[in-house]
């Protein structure tokens, strides 16, 4: 087959798959759980918004973080997704994270996303946890030792779901949010039943810490983060019961 | 273009409209008579994708190395599989490119025999990353790849990738 055709074939295929995945958002399991859910009547805008803690950088390098996250399946119409996590991070630009997401044609999944020191960011996607259930999601950092290369590990109620080795980068920071990209999806949680964040903490090595840091939210006129502890924190969408 | 699965044998699961799978289904039997000897040289080939690198198969836990001798062999078909992995991405093209492969549910879980599906391009990210910089971050979707038990017909688990700019 003459290369010239190869590549029209290929661009043709691209072009309508491309349309169609980013169309047609893709799926994961448990498609019939709709539970919780609340359109919030909010514009159709695109943007991103984060509730949750304000992020931590600890004196020295985190090595772990974790969160007891609840499975919630929040109103999703446009998306492209929505999601809960814990995160590992260095600035903007190097990070390992682990949570669920849910995306608009109502199916959620667990994700574990990291990426390495180009500008490449890679995601895998499992099966979901049971709505109403509060799995401990955990990034964990071991840096390299004993002939042993670095490493992401990515955890579920401590079973690896994933791992990275070598890492690319050392992370500085950690972080737990709920995370919306349009204004018409509900960020997780209603006033009546939010979305809990609990047992949030992370390592530098040695003992688990209270996370501790002020709540964080990206726009409070819409939603609302709430330090209920020093380790607990709920959040919700302002326009939502539950 | 048909593609090469790690048995040696013609997929075709690479069908962009009806005159794409015409021309492929002719393309085929034109190359039957090669069929064999493509067989003998997929058995001991590493064989290269066009939708992701080897690279980025390989950060999913994916080689596209001969199966051993002795696998099972697939319950699910291609067909079947492919079925199952476009409901799961609400495709209605199919896949560009379709591979036999060992992989793992989750890491550590026992590696198995399945089909691989991957697509050009992706939907979005399940996060936009840290809290840090994200309203500037752009992200562009490269690749998806579904893995189905070629046993039961069950996703084992899926997986895409792309790159930003901060």
């Amino acid at each position: 087959m003459p290369s010239s055709s190869i590549r029209r074939r290929n661009s043709r295929a691209a072009v309508v798959t491309l349309a169609i995945l980013l169309s047609v958002p893709v799926v994961g399991a448990n498609a019939s759980a709709v539970l919780a859910s609340c359109s919030p009547g909010g514009p159709n805008q695109d943007g991103i918004w984060f509730a949750g803690a304000t992020p931590k950088t600890p004196a020295s390098t985190p090595r772990n973080v974790r969160a007891n996250i609840e499975e919630y399946s929040p109103f999703i119409s446009t998306g492209p997704v929505t999601s809960a996590w814990v995160m590992l991070n260095s600035g903007g630009t190097k990070w390992a994270q682990v949570g669920w997401q849910k995306v608009p044609n109502g199916t959620r999944s667990a994700f574990v996303q990291w990426t390495d020191n180009s500008g490449n960011v890679f995601q895998e996607n499992f099966s979901a946890g049971t709505l109403g259930t509060f799995p401990t999601y955990q990034a964990i950092y071991n840096p390299a030792s004993g002939g042993a290369q670095s490493e992401f590990v990515f955890e579920r109620n401590g079973s690896v779901l994933w791992r990275v080795s070598p890492t690319a980068w050392v992370p500085a920071t950690v972080q737990s949010e709920g995370e919306i990209h349009n204004r018409t999806d509900q960020m997780p949680g209603g006033f009546n039943n939010p979305l809990y964040l609990d047992q949030m903490q992370y390592t530098t090595g040695g003992a688990w810490t209270d996370m501790n840091t002020n709540s964080f939210v990206t726009n409070s006129t819409i939603h609302s983060a709430l330090k209920f502890s020093s380790r607990l924190y709920k959040i919700w969408d302002k326009a939502c019961p539950t | 273009m048909p593609n090469l699965k790690t048995d040696g044998k013609l997929v075709t699961a690479m069908t962009k409209g009806g005159r794409a799978r015409a021309l492929m289904i002719l393309l085929v039997v034109l190359m039957a008579g090669t069929v064999a000897a493509l067989s003998v040289s997929a058995t001991s080939t590493v064989l290269q994708s066009k939708v992701a690198t080897a690279a980025q198969l390989a950060a999913h836990g994916i080689e596209l190395t001969p199966l051993p001798a002795g696998v099972a062999a697939a319950v699910v078909s291609e067909t079947a599989g492919a079925a199952a992995a476009n409901e799961l991405l609400k495709s209605p093209k199919g896949p560009n490119e379709t591979y036999r492969v060992l992989a793992s549910a989750t890491y550590f879980s026992p590696k198995q025999t399945a089909w691989l599906y991957l697509y050009i391009g992706g939907p979005g990210f399940g996060s936009v990353g840290p809290v840090e910089g994200a309203g500037s971050r752009t992200f562009s979707s490269d690749y998806t790849g579904v893995l189905v038990d070629d046993q039961t017909g069950a996703v084992l688990r899926w997986f895409q990738g792309g790159s930003f700019t901060p």
